[in-house]
């Protein structure tokens, strides 16, 4: 693993901006995401946490500002090289269906020409962190349920050991049982891999429980950053505490952890 | 080369490409003599003759038979694909020499000499008449012929009672009906068009009295029918000849044309339409009936066996099989990346299945003509006409696969970092093989029934047997072709979902199910 300086942030936006047509996604935003620290987007729908995640990840390109990896420009040509450094879960898992969910995760690290031990001791490693038995790794995304399915896409976005990991409303198709379960070990996940992560959801209750630091957007821009007690104690505008009243009304038992 | 009268530079150039083609295609089979007829009976029965002809001078000589029109079988000729055809002198003063530009001034009448020198300036050579004229003429039952004493179409008038019922190329050809009737100054009215093999039956069996045959038809014979004289020689002539290339002389030696001379003068009407009876009523093979005419006029015996129905088969499966298989190939290795381009290429992609869309519109046979001029006949057009069609399904499906694949799969793979080339070959193109597999089986279906219209330039296939079979009216022979025709489509739909199996990622199947 390569050697971190945890003082400097691992990913920085410097005032970038971006417009869909003309309604404005996200606007002059500057970030700075801290090295092995849980980074939640948090916001209602539409308030640009998407557009935030997949601008850190160069799915888009900022219309303004810049953005750098490791205090470099994530340019075209860096993109390639970078994102072997990042895994990226999206909601519904994202899983190819022709392909197992042992070839789904192993996928870049052939590609990559990984020699066969060294794949399989990976793989072990990683099935035993999301406790995923090999019977269903072996099996095809059609083939297990939605909680299995952001298990293996877990391990598929964590099998080159990247520095930076991706979440993009991980849990937000799963029924409440399962959403618990995997919540704990996503928990204890981060915890013990200790790298950087950003998670995006709307959720304030998992945004508390998941996240060190919580990043709360509305209509494209950050109104605060923060944990959850400066949210709750220091609120930035009228209305982080509107959100954080109407989460609260719904789900006041699992707010604080 | 007709096709050069064109003034633009795109022309000369397409021009001089087929040129090329033609000739490096003459060259490769220029062993034997190539004699052609078109797709009826008796211009089968003459062209088996002449084939059996030169053979019998030490020619080596092959019939393709039942070629599909007029316009193609005189362009292949022109184009050296075909040596030797049997034609009619007024199909080949209306119609072939009717319009073309470069010649001097055609008298009226025509004259025997100016008609050879615009041939062999076309290098092209006529023999004489074989002795009979096959033209139009209006027939009646014979039976009919006698109640109203009828011999002549001028008999007609004083009958305006009359029923009469004429092909729908009759009713519209300018030296047809209406021509007809106001030079004989026929009083009929009731007058409709219908089928040629409808109106036979409906002359037997009353519904109509009179309708157009042709002096040689078979059907003169067993319907039992008279052919009214035309008395104010009205209809044009169509003195049965052959045309041929003055060049076969140079390739074969002088015996190559003075086989052809042989038959000159030596068909009359009598025994050209027992012939065709011969072979459309006594179902005797096109073949036999040419050596039996042949055996009694020339003492010429019968060269070569026919081949027992079995093998005939087989052969034409075979046939089939190598039209459909390389044009599918070719299509495949072509479609493909076709499809690819225009999914990754929105505009240009449009403009790419617009091209290949546009090319599915054309109607089979114009598409077989277009292309004598550059292939020749055979099979080379068959198979580029084959695989021209077999690109829209394909490309539309490998287009229609890719372009469908859900944009998270698309960015999970970004995100993935894999560069666009694995990304298309470890991800979407898996993900599309159901679709484009889809494509290839709907292509390949589509050419096992398409190609048996090959027949009608030459290419062989399970065509000959049904387009034969049409020609003679033969049930048996219609079915030789048709019913192996079905099986094999069905085969080739039954190997694709073999194939599926194998070539469709696991996955991809049980979720189709699912």
């Amino acid at each position: 693993m390569p050697s971190l300086d945890p003082t400097r942030p691992i990913l920085k936006l410097d005032s970038v901006s971006k417009r869909f047509g003309t309604s404005a996604a996200l606007r002059e935003t500057s970030l700075e995401l801290p090295t092995a620290r849980t980074t939640v987007l948090l916001g209602p729908s539409g308030c640009g946490k998407t557009t935030l995640l997949r601008l850190m990840l160069g799915l888009l390109r900022p219309d303004t500002g810049r953005v750098l990896f490791r205090g470099e420009e994530l340019t075209e040509q860096a993109l390639q090289q970078a994102r072997t450094q990042m895994g990226y879960v999206v909601q519904d898992g994202g899983l190819f269906p022709h392909l197992t969910g042992l070839d789904n995760v192993r996928l870049m690290a052939r590609y990559l020409g990984w020699s066969e031990p060294r794949i399989r001791e990976r793989i072990a490693e990683l099935a035993e962190l999301v406790k995923l038995p090999d019977a269903i790794l072996a099996r095809h995304p059609h083939e297990i349920s939605g909680g299995q399915k952001q298990r293996v896409a877990l391990m598929r976005a964590l099998i080159l050991d990247p520095e930076l990991l991706f979440l993009d409303e991980p849990l937000g198709a799963l029924d409440p049982m399962v959403r618990a379960d995997l919540q704990a070990d996503l928990a204890m996940i981060f915890e013990r891999l200790r790298k950087s992560v950003v998670l995006v959801t709307h959720d304030l209750a998992e945004a508390a429980f998941l996240g060190h630091e919580l990043v709360l957007l509305q209509g494209g821009r950050i109104l605060q950053q923060g944990s959850l007690s400066d949210l709750l104690t220091r609120p930035a505008a009228p209305f982080v505490t509107d959100f954080v009243r109407a989460q609260r009304s719904f789900d006041s038992g699992t707010v604080s952890r | 080369m007709k096709i050069a009268h064109g003034s633009s530079r795109m022309r000369a150039a397409a021009v001089a490409c087929a040129a090329f083609l033609v000739v490096s295609q003459a060259h490769a089979a220029g062993d034997k003599l190539r004699v052609a007829s078109k797709a009826f009976t008796e211009s089968v029965i003459l062209a088996e003759m002449v084939t059996e002809l030169e053979g019998d001078a030490g020619i080596p000589a092959e019939h393709r038979a039942g070629l599909g029109g007029t316009r193609l079988i005189w362009n292949a000729l022109l184009a050296g694909s075909v040596d030797i055809y049997p034609e009619y002198s007024g199909t080949l003063l209306d119609e072939i020499l009717s319009n073309d530009p470069t010649k001097a001034p055609r008298p009226e009448p025509v004259t025997r000499a100016w008609l050879e020198q615009t041939l062999t300036a076309l290098g092209v050579g006529m023999t004489e008449p074989l002795g009979f004229n096959n033209t139009y003429a209006v027939g009646v039952t014979a039976e009919r012929a006698r109640a109203l004493s009828l011999g002549r179409i001028s008999d007609l008038r004083a009958h305006p009672e009359l029923h009469f019922g004429f092909s729908s190329e009759f009713m519209s050809r300018k030296d047809g009906w209406p021509t007809l009737r106001q030079r004989y100054g026929l009083p009929q009215s009731n007058v409709q068009g219908l089928d040629h093999d409808l109106a036979y039956r409906a002359l037997t069996s009353g519904s109509i009295d009179a309708t157009d045959l042709y002096t040689t038809d078979a059907e003169i014979r067993r319907y039992a029918l008279v052919a009214l004289e035309d008395d104010l020689h009205f209809f044009k002539r169509y003195d049965a000849v052959l045309l041929y290339r003055l060049d076969i002389d140079q390739r074969f030696g002088s015996k190559a044309s003075a086989a052809l001379r042989r038959l000159q003068g030596r068909i009359d009407p009598q025994q050209m339409q027992d012939l065709n009876a011969r072979a459309k009523l006594d179902r005797v093979a096109e073949v036999q009936v040419a050596a039996e005419f042949l055996n009694k006029g020339f003492g010429i015996s019968l060269q070569k066996a026919e081949p027992s129905a079995k093998s005939a088969i087989w052969a034409r499966v075979l046939e089939h099989l190598t039209l459909v298989g390389t044009s599918l190939l070719a299509a495949i290795l072509l479609a493909i990346p076709l499809g690819i381009f225009s999914a990754k290429n929105r505009r240009a992609g449009q403009a790419v299945l617009a091209v290949v869309g546009m090319i599915q519109t054309l109607p089979t046979l114009a598409l077989l003509v277009f292309m004598i001029p550059i292939f020749g006949i055979g099979s080379v057009p068959a198979v580029v006409a084959l695989f021209l069609y077999s690109l829209l399904p394909i490309v539309r499906n490998t287009h229609a696969g890719l372009t469908g694949i859900p944009e998270s799969l698309r960015e999970s793979a970004r995100a993935l970092g894999l560069p666009s080339g694995a990304m298309l070959r470890l991800i979407e193109l898996p993900l599309a093989s159901p679709l484009i597999l889809a494509g290839i089986k709907s292509a390949a279906v589509i050419n096992v029934g398409t190609a048996t219209l090959g027949a009608l330039i030459g290419a062989g296939g399970l065509g000959q047997p049904i387009f034969t079979g049409i020609r003679l009216d033969n049930l048996g022979l219609i079915l030789q072709g048709a019913i192996p025709a079905s099986l094999l489509a069905l085969l080739v739909q039954g190997a694709f979902e073999l194939l599926e199996r194998i070539v469709v990622p696991e996955g991809l199947r049980a979720q189709r199910s699912v």
